[in-house]
Formats: C-alpha cells, structure tokens, sequence
C-alpha cells in the first residue's frame, strides 16, 4: 500500500538515472562504382593566348550544356567521373579556353559522354 | 481555528451548483482557445535590428569608414534604445546596423533612426547616396522553403517557373515574403563587339546613353476637341528585344548605326552568377534520382502572428494544384524546409508531455490517496491549464515551445494546491470527528490559508524572471507569467473545484474503526525514532548538521571540479544544419563551386542525409541564426552554402549536434585541400549570436589588431574542443588599378569619370534600364556588358576606347570625336585590396569567432583555458593584455581582448537569473514575515533552499548534463517549493502549539502529519519532471526539479523542523536541553 507506492516511485526514479550518455558511431555507405569505357580522356592544357597570357585549354567536345550551365565530366586519378561546372572563354578551333573551374594537368572526358554519371569509373577505350 | 479566505470560498462554492458549470465552461474555452492560438516553433522576438547601406563611390575602406560610418554610428547611437551599432566599412560601400533593446517597438524605432537620419544629411559628404534601410526582423525568416528541380530542366527554366508559382503563392492570405534563391533571371544582355564599336566609332558610355534615352515614354498633355479630351503620348518604351536591336546608337558615314550593328542584343538568362543544386542523401537511397539537379528553391515567410502550420499546409496546397499547369511534368518540387511541421510537431509533443505528466502524477496521488483522490487530482489540471491557455490566447501569445514548456514546468507543482486540499480533507474524513461537510470545511480553513500563502511564494520565485534582459528575455519571460498564471488559476481550482469534487467522491479510509490518530501513523513512528533524539541532544543534532553541511558543501564543489559542467542552452535535435564556405577572397565561381561540390560529395554519404541544397555564389534561405549573422548578405563569387536535412529525428539514433560534430572533421579536411574555410553552423537552441566563441580585439591601429588576432587564432587551433576558427579579416586579393593619367586625359579632353564608368560598364556590366514587358514577373533588366572572353583579361581592356568631349572638356581645344584607347591614358597597378574595417559601438574592432565541439561543449571552459595562454603574449610595446569578459575596454591606447558571443548571453542571463533569484528570497522573506509576524521563522524556513542544492549538482553529474539555464530556473522555482513545504509544517507546529501541545511533542506531530501531502508533491514534482527527461533543451530543467525535489524535501522534513525547534527553544530557554544553539 504506501510502502508499496514509495517503492515503485524510487525504483522506477533510480530507473531513470541510467539515462543520457554516448551514443555509437555509424558507418556511412559505402558504393562500388560502375565501370565505362569512353572515348577518351584528355588532359587540361595550358597555352599561350594570341595576346601573350597563358590560359587553359580544353577540347571543345568535352563541353556540355545543362540548361544555362557549362559542365565538364572531370575523371580522377582513379578514374571516377564527378560533374565540374566552368566558365569558359575564346573558342579557338577544336578547343576552348577555360576561363575558371579546371587546373592544368585535371583530366576531362572528351567527347563528352552522357551516359556517364557521377561516381562512375572510367576507362579509355583500347 | 482561523476563519479566513479559504475557509469562506469553500463554504460558498462546496455546494453551489455553479461550481461544476464554471469548471466544464473553464475546460471547454480552454480546449477552444488551444486550437484558435496560432502555432510556431520560435518564440516571437521582437529584435528591432536595422541595416543601412551606404554607398559612397570611390571611398576606400579607410576614407569611408572616417567619412561615412564613424559620423553615422555617432549620431545613431544618440537615439534613446539604442543597444548597439556596429559597422562595415569597405571600399565604396558601408553596412551600419543598430539594434534596438530587445522587446522595443519596431515601428516607432524605424520612426526614430529615420528622423535622425533626415536630420543628419546635410552633414554627410557629398557623392555620399541616400542610404538604403533595411528593417530586418525575426518574420523575415521563411516558414517553408520548396526546391523546385529537375533533371531537364535549366536554372533558367525553373526560376521562371518557380517566380509564376510565387505569383499565385502571394494571393493567400496571411504570407509574408515570398523570395527565390539560385536561378537565373530573364535578362536582355547587350553584349558589346570590341571590333564593331571600333570600327563604328561608337563608345558603351554612348550606347547607355543613347539606349537610356529610348526607353522613355510620357504622357505629352491633352487636348480638347468636340467636347472630348484627348490625352497624348510620346515616346515608346522598349518592349521586346528587338525594339532594342534597333535603337540608332550613332552615325557612321551618315548612317545610322543601329545597336545590332555593335552588339549582340541576347533574350535569355543571365550570365551564371550563381549555382544552386538539390541532391538526395544517403538516406534516401533507393530512390532513383542519385545525381545532382539544377534547383531553384522558393521561400515563404508569414505575417506576424499568424499560424505557421495553417499557412505552411495552404501553400503546399496550392503548389499541389498547380503541378500540371504552371509546375510541368520533368519538373519535381521537394519540401526542403518546413517550420510550420516542425512547430506543429514540437507543439504536440509537448501536449503529450502535459498530458503524461498530468497522467502519471494522478497515478503517483492515486497510489497515496485512492483511485477517487487520484480523480479528485485529475480533474483539476486540465482547468487550470484550459485556463492558462485561454489567456495565452487573449494576450496574443503563440503557442511556441516556451509558451508551452511554462505549462510543463509547471505541472508538477500545479497539483499541489488540489493535493493538499484534497489530502488534508480526506486526512479530516478519516478521522471521523465531524459530519463530512463540517470536516470539509475545517480542512480547507486549516492549510487553505497557508495554501494561499505557500502559492504566493512559488509565484513570487518565478515572477523575477521576466526582467531577464537581452536576448534571452523574450525566450524567458513566457515562462514565469505562464507558470503564475497557471499557479493563480489552480489556486482558484483548489479552492472551488477540489472541494465540490473531492466532497463528493473521497470517502473515509475503510479499516480504521475509531479515531484516526497521528501516533499510531507510520509517519509518526519514523519521526519518534529519528526526529526525537536529534531534539532532545544537542550534539546529535549538531552532527545531522555538519552531515547536511558536508553534503552541501561537497555537491558544490561538483561545479569547480568540473564533474558538472555549466552551458547556456545544450543543443536541440533538430533536422538541419548548414556548411558555410568561405574560399579566399578573389576565387573564382567556378572554383567555389568545386570546391563545395566536393564537401556535398561527401555529405551525401552521411547515413543520416535526407537531402541537401547548394547555393554557390548567393545564400541558402536563412533562418533565424543566419538572420542575426547577416548571411542573407553572403553574396559573392567566394561564398558558397551548404543546407543539409536531416531525416526524421525518430528514424536515427544520433541527435543532430552528434551528426555534426562526426562530419566536421572531415569537412574541414576537403575544405583545407581548396584553401577554404568550411563551418559547419547548427541552429542553435537559444538566441542566436556571431558565433559561439568571439573574441572582439581592440587597438590602435588595424594592422597590430590584425597581429594578435592571428596570434590568438593559433591559440584557439592549439586549444582542443576549439573548432570552426575564422576570423572576420579578409584575404590579400590583387587588384588592379587604372591609375588614370591625368595630364594626358585632360589634353585629350576625357574626364576620369567617363573612364571609371566606361570600365565598371565593361567588367561589371551596367543596367541601363529595363524591358517594358507586361507579362514578365520579374522585372528584365537591360545589362550592357562585355562579353566574357574579352574581359578574361586586363589587357584586353586596354582596347576599350572612349571618346573626346573635345572643348566641352573645357579643358582641350582638339575637336570632338577621336577614339582614343584607354591604353593611352590609364597605366595599370597591382595592389591589395582594402581589407574591411569593423566597428563596435564606435570602437574599431577584429572579430576572431570559433565554436566548440567535442572534449568541451561550453565555451566558458574553452575561453578560460586560452585565457592562461592568451596572457602569456607578447604584446608590441612589451605589455600583456588580459581578456576581458563583460564590457569593452576603457581606452583604445593599447591592444585589449574582450570575450564576446555566446558568452555575453550567458554572462547576461546568469546575472539576471541570480539577481531575480536575490530578489525571490527578499519576496519570500518578506511574504512570510507578513504571514507569521515574525523576523526569525521565515529565515528557518529559508533553511531549506540551498537544500536543494544537494539534490541538484550530483543530478546532473548522474545524467552526465550541462547545468543550463534551464536547470537554474528549476533551481529558482525549487526555491518556491521547498519554503512552501516549510510553511506547511511551521504553521501547524504553531497551530498545535496554539491548542496547547507542549513543542516538542507539537513538532513530531506536525512534521510527521505533513510528511505525506510534502512527499506527494514532491513525487508530483519529480514524475512531472520525468516527461521532459529526454528532451534535450529541457533535459537541465527535469533533473533540478527531480533531484533537487527528492533531496531537498528528504532534508527539509528533517533540518527544518530540527532548526525551528531549536530557534524556538532557545527563545523560550526554559527547557531541559539548554544548549541547542548550533547555529
């Protein structure tokens, strides 16, 4: 009766004490990627404009158009495509200057391949 | 017996048949006023925080912040209410923002700065521009925010979409804001050919001219003829891109020129000025969309007042009806942030709350007192509550997690009113002296009057903390009114409604033939064993109270061993959090972009990521925190924001504090790779500040500001748990400068502003009006700029020419017209840009921020730590600063450090808690020196506060908790309590006393009668707590009240009898046990 009640109050009360604390880590998810072959893969390069700056060249079939936007499909050193958005510059011929976006030596898929989607892994075509 | 207030009430109402009128009609405005109050999650904060925009061209960050910002922080900080200003100052440009007191009128505050203003303008230099003010206030933040995206479809695309989905959104009722971010506008870019201008002859500057001038149209005047007025027009606005391309922008070999002959005149979106993506985490995925979409997201802010779930589920409403017309297929909509759920969710898990409590402490008296006290109990809360509700809603108050928290927090001590009425009457039914309407009345007229008083008391320590000041004010100030509130209407249920009901349904406790005495309780026997030997010695009782004192003493140490550690607010679970990042000034979009893209990359492996948006180059939508940060001014090629939401708080186990503390680390380590600076910016559970950790530094003079504050950020990376370490001082950015030769300008007959805006038209690209269009919704601007390719490079712009005004120079004779090159008049320099300058209440200052995370969460102890290091520099000049914690330095002679942030917060809100909680003791003392006319009694009775101490500190060591602010208003409400159980057993001692009981016997006797009714409501107390347990803010809050209750009451039906006895007995002094003054 009122020991009774006294009882359950303090034990569920000591209940309660254990509560709060770490928690554990979760492990994120981990993908294996696609493989594709493409084309080929042609390396950023830095040339001289006719006005004497140097700038970086791409070739121009690398460029893609989504809706306003300029992209690039831009392969890893392990070969994983990730989408580059660039701003490019003066067409010159078969390539176009890329005014900011891409550094020297970065490798672009060229042509362009839509098939490729970001986090696939690429190889160039024997 | 006394005869008093209760005593008289009761008489009225135990039989009246108004009684069981008055509580259904209370219950049922209640349950009214709880569905027509509006909801929302933050508390409505009146911030009155204005921004004024400066432009002053051609400035440099020094001459503007002399000329411009120094005169108007001067001015503005002589308006009354005034709390502080702070300015910007940057080249051409000053951002001043006055905040107003917290709570003060916006409306007559805007009155204020705008009549000070206008009455400063004369004193403003010239070529200043009229300042742009800007009110910004806690409704600007969007309630809702839907990302339209799409796979097919471009920026362009969805921003129109989304700005016709806008235009319907603005015609429901009640919405505020409704704003775009990311997208591309509709533009009608002029695109200059450098060639053609050349071989045309013709200059940008004449092209703005001469397309300026077209675009006009005016009503001439009317005429009348026939008895009819006609109204004529001239002129004809430019309506389509192709009026433009005709616009004659000069003659060549007496031709006319048209501007298609020298431009590309292009319909379409603007350049890219801004990339704005939505993507799925990790958590979604089984769906099929796993890349990156191009995204335009769509904001809505509501009226003030109003309710954010209504609104929210109107316009989703509406978006649902217009997918298929205005929203096409290939077009996907996904809600990316909505307030009006998350409030609605918030408020209904705090009624469950309220009603679990209210559940679990009839369960709690229903096992005391019997099923029928139990109801007796039950059906007194939700009265009081409908009540209090009631009055929320005629004072205009929202239903937000503080409203609502005031009515937890006092669940467990709203019963006691009702459970000591109610108690006491059934103590008086069993004991079968009188007819049960008589013994009804006798029990109220016993502990009604100290019930009065007792509830006074709790009210009285609550009350003080309306005048919290600052931000956490309006946070704070809901609580104590709600909670009196609430204490008044139980009063009132107790007095009315507990006897009408327990009247009828308590019988007297069946096996107790005979008298019902209190010597044969088990109460009484407990007391007779313990109690009694500590009265009748002395150095028994001076044990139990060294025991008490060492329990004491121990528990506070607690907080200087750090076992318990103090934090302003602890974090809440909340589903989202942002990622700020800040490459160096003079980045590229484009490397931004990248940059970010690879932080996203990362994210969106978090298991926890629901989805996430990006906006580079312009801001996410901000939200409270963002608001007080200015990040809805983070607009610029270097800036980018990441928004992350996070599933559902019941679909993960980690908290979202815990989330964004496991990918900072790793976030950083992608944003070192890019030279940028990531932060990863939770909402914060209170009121938001610059960031949690600033250090404010002042000096003399910039560059040695600049010096220790860079000294002072390696010590905040040396610090562990110092994380997100940023400082508010720009990176060197080359810039180049045309140094225009004047000499030479001037023979040539050009001035230097046809020069300076010939280049700003070329790079920057200049507005030149806009397209008369009548079916567009936004306005289309008319952009005459260079075409990318040919401003990639300075040299390039040395081809731009201008023209000679020739003798309207006043300066040459040579005749008008010749093209001269800038090249011939402009030599370049490379310098660095000036670096911002900030300002605090009319100080110079550099900001360093930084927030904590990891092995400390309260800054205090982060602060405290480099404070030890901080003073060990070195200053130039050979002195050591010491930081400084509450108010800024004297004197700006030498370089000082003062500590800023979360801190000023919690500084102002432990002052003004502690001063309320100073003020509560002199209420309740006073208050029981009015009761029982004595100086000496209230202060034994005040015994028991610290008491509760005991109880609290080890609590939280237990739950291994933060001592909050809400912990400290528990503390403060304890208070209340635990005086009101004192007074509970004082006034009977003296009661028994009056009828002739020898003290001693008196003593035993009360304590051992009150026991019961002091542990039922302090087990009311502490199951009340228990709902609020695991809600993290409140979490502080549950264990004062729990612990300290358990502990505090334990000791007080111990130490205050004891005290009361000895005080007493000494007075008296004519007992056998003469020396009992311990004290």
């Amino acid at each position: 009766m009122k020991y009774g009640a006294f009882v359950v109050c303090i034990n569920f009360f000591l209940l309660l004490t254990g509560c709060g604390g770490d928690k554990s880590e979760t492990a994120t998810v981990a993908v294996q990627p696609e493989v594709m072959e493409v084309e080929a893969i042609a390396a950023v390069k830095v040339v001289t404009a006719s006005d004497g700056r140097p700038v970086f060249v791409i070739p121009l079939v690398s460029v893609f158009m989504r809706g306003q936007l300029e992209g690039v499909q831009v392969a890893a050193e392990d070969g994983i495509v990730s989408i580059r958005w660039i701003r490019t510059g003066n067409i010159s011929g078969e390539s176009v200057e890329v005014l900011s976006g891409l550094e020297e030596g970065e490798k672009v898929v060229a042509p362009y391949d839509r098939d490729v989607r970001e986090g696939f892994q690429v190889t160039v075509k024997q | 017996m006394r005869e008093g207030l209760a005593g008289v009430f009761a008489k009225l109402f135990i039989n009246s048949k108004l009684t069981p009128l008055l509580m259904a009609s209370a219950l049922l405005v209640g349950v009214l006023a709880t569905f027509m109050t509006p909801r929302e999650e933050e508390p409505q904060i009146s911030v009155p925080l204005v921004d004024l925009y400066f432009s002053y061209p051609g400035g440099s960050a020094k001459e503007v912040k002399e000329r411009v910002a120094k005169p108007v922080e001067k001015y503005l900080t002589e308006i009354e209410g005034v709390d502080y200003v702070y300015s910007t100052s940057r080249k051409d440009f000053a951002l001043v923002t006055v905040r107003y007191n917290v709570g003060d009128d916006t409306e007559e505050s805007m009155v204020k700065l705008w009549a000070t203003i206008m009455k400063n303008m004369d004193k403003m230099p010239r070529g200043m521009q009229f300042p742009l003010v800007k009110k910004v206030t806690i409704d600007d933040v969007p309630v809702l925010a839907l990302t339209f995206w799409s796979d097919s479809y471009g920026p362009y695309q969805l921003r129109r979409v989304a700005a016709q989905v806008a235009d319907e959104l603005k015609k429901i009722d009640n919405i505020g804001d409704v704003n775009l971010n990311g997208g591309l506008k509709r533009q009608l870019r002029i695109v200059l050919d450098k060639d053609e201008l050349a071989r045309y002859r013709i200059t940008p500057l004449q092209i703005a001219q001469q397309v300026r001038a077209s675009n006009s149209q005016v009503t001439a005047g009317t005429f009348p003829q026939m008895n009819k007025e006609f109204t004529v027009k001239t002129g004809r606005f430019l309506k389509t891109a192709e009026d433009v391309r005709n616009v004659v922008v000069g003659i060549y070999n007496s031709e006319p020129v048209y501007l298609k002959d020298v431009a590309e005149i292009i319909d379409g979106p603007e350049e890219v000025e801004n990339y704005t993506f939505f993507g799925y985490g990790a958590a979604m995925h089984d769906t099929e969309m796993q890349g990156e979409y191009p995204a335009v997201t769509l904001t809505v802010a509501k009226r003030k007042g109003t309710d954010a779930t209504a609104l929210a589920n109107k316009v989703l409403e509406k978006v649902e009806s217009l997918k298929g017309s205005v929203v096409t297929s290939g077009i996907s909509v996904t809600e990316t942030r909505n307030y009006g759920e998350t409030a609605s969710e918030k408020v209904f898990t705090l009624l469950e709350h309220l009603i679990g409590a209210v559940i679990a402490v009839t369960i709690v008296v229903g096992l005391f007192l019997g099923w029928r006290g139990g109801l007796v109990v039950f059906a007194s809360v939700p009265i009081t509550f409908a009540l209090t509700l009631l009055v929320y809603y005629l004072f205009d108050y929202t239903l937000n997690r503080v409203t609502l928290f005031a009515l937890i927090f006092v669940t467990g001590i709203v019963v006691d009113d009702s459970i000591i009425i109610a108690e006491n009457i059934h103590r008086h039914f069993s004991m079968r002296r009188m007819p049960k309407l008589q013994a009804a009345i006798a029990a109220i007229n016993e502990v009604g009057n100290p019930t009065i008083l007792a509830t006074f008391t709790v009210i009285a320590s609550v009350l003080p903390m309306v005048f919290v000041s600052g931000l956490m004010g309006p946070y704070m100030s809901p609580m104590p009114i709600g909670a009196s509130l609430a204490m008044i209407f139980s009063l009132f249920v107790a007095l009315i409604g507990t006897p009408w009901l327990a009247f009828r349904l308590l019988k007297a406790e069946k096996g107790h033939s005979g008298e019902y005495d209190i010597r044969k309780s088990v109460y009484y026997r407990v007391y007779d064993k313990t109690l009694a030997p500590l009265l009748s010695s002395w150095w028994k009782a001076a044990i139990a109270f060294v025991f008490v004192g060492l329990l004491l003493f121990g528990s506070i140490s607690m907080i200087p061993l750090k076992m318990v550690q103090l934090k302003m607010l602890p974090f809440d679970n909340k589903s989202e959090f942002q990622v700020i990042v800040d490459m160096p000034e003079g980045t590229t979009l484009e490397q931004t972009a990248r940059a970010t893209k690879d932080i996203v990359s990362y994210l969106k492996t978090v298991q926890e990521v629901k989805d996430y948006q990006y906006y580079v180059g312009t801001s996410a939508p901000i939200n409270f925190n963002g608001l007080v940060r200015h990040y809805y001014l983070r607009q610029g090629n270097n800036m980018a924001d990441i928004q992350v939401n996070l599933v559902h708080k019941g679909e993960r186990s980690d908290q979202s504090h815990d989330i964004a503390k496991r990918v900072r680390p790793k976030v950083q380590e992608i944003a070192v790779k890019y030279d940028a600076n990531a932060k990863v910016v939770e909402v914060p559970p209170g009121p938001p500040v610059l960031s949690t950790i600033v250090a404010e530094i002042y000096g003399p003079d910039q560059e040695q500001q600049i010096a220790l504050a860079r000294n002072i950020m390696a010590v905040m990376e040396d610090t562990p748990g110092v994380v997100d370490i940023d400082w508010m001082v720009e990176d060197d950015q080359k810039v180049y400068t045309m140094v225009v030769d004047k000499e030479k300008a001037a023979f040539r007959g050009i001035t230097t502003e046809q020069i300076t805006n010939t280049l700003r038209m070329a790079l920057n690209g200049s507005e030149v009006g806009l397209l008369h269009t009548d079916t567009e919704l936004e306005p289309v601007g008319l952009e005459l700029r260079l075409p990318i390719p040919a401003r990639a490079s300075i040299l390039d712009l040395s081809e731009i020419f201008v023209k000679s005004q020739g003798m309207n120079s006043l300066t040459t004779r040579l005749p008008a017209g010749e093209m001269i090159p800038l090249s011939e008049l402009v030599s370049i320099e490379e310098t660095v840009e000036d670096k911002s300058i900030y300002r605090k209440d009319l100080k110079n200052v550099v900001y360093v921020t930084a927030d904590v995370a990891g092995v400390t969460e309260s800054p205090v102890y982060a602060m405290l730590e480099m404070d030890r290091r901080i003073k060990e520099l070195e200053m130039p000049g050979g002195y050591r600063i010491s930081p400084l914690y509450t108010a800024p330095p004297f004197t700006e002679d030498k370089l000082a450090m003062k500590w800023d942030g979360e801190w000023q917060i919690t500084f102002e809100v432990f002052r003004d808690l502690g001063a309320a909680f100073a003020v509560v003791l002199v209420i309740i003392y006073l208050l029981i020196v009015g009761w029982f006319q004595s100086f000496r009694t209230p202060l034994v009775m005040m015994v028991a506060i610290p008491l509760s101490l005991v109880g609290i500190i080890p609590g939280h060591f237990i739950h291994g908790a933060f001592f909050t602010a809400t912990s400290m208003i528990g503390m403060i409400a304890l208070a209340g309590i635990m005086v009101r159980n004192s007074v509970l057993i004082i006034d009977f001692i003296q009661l028994r006393v009056q009828e002739g009981v020898e003290l001693k016997q008196a003593v035993i006797e009360s304590a051992a009668v009150r026991t019961r009714p002091i542990l039922l409501t302090a087990g009311t107390v502490v199951i009340g707590a228990i709902v609020i347990l695991f809600d993290p803010i409140f979490q502080g809050l549950a264990i004062s009240l729990m612990w300290g209750a358990l502990l505090s009451t334990i000791l007080t039906l111990g130490v205050v009898p004891l005290t009361y006895y000895l005080v007493e007995n000494k007075q008296r002094g004519g007992k056998p046990e003469p020396d009992s003054g311990s004290q």
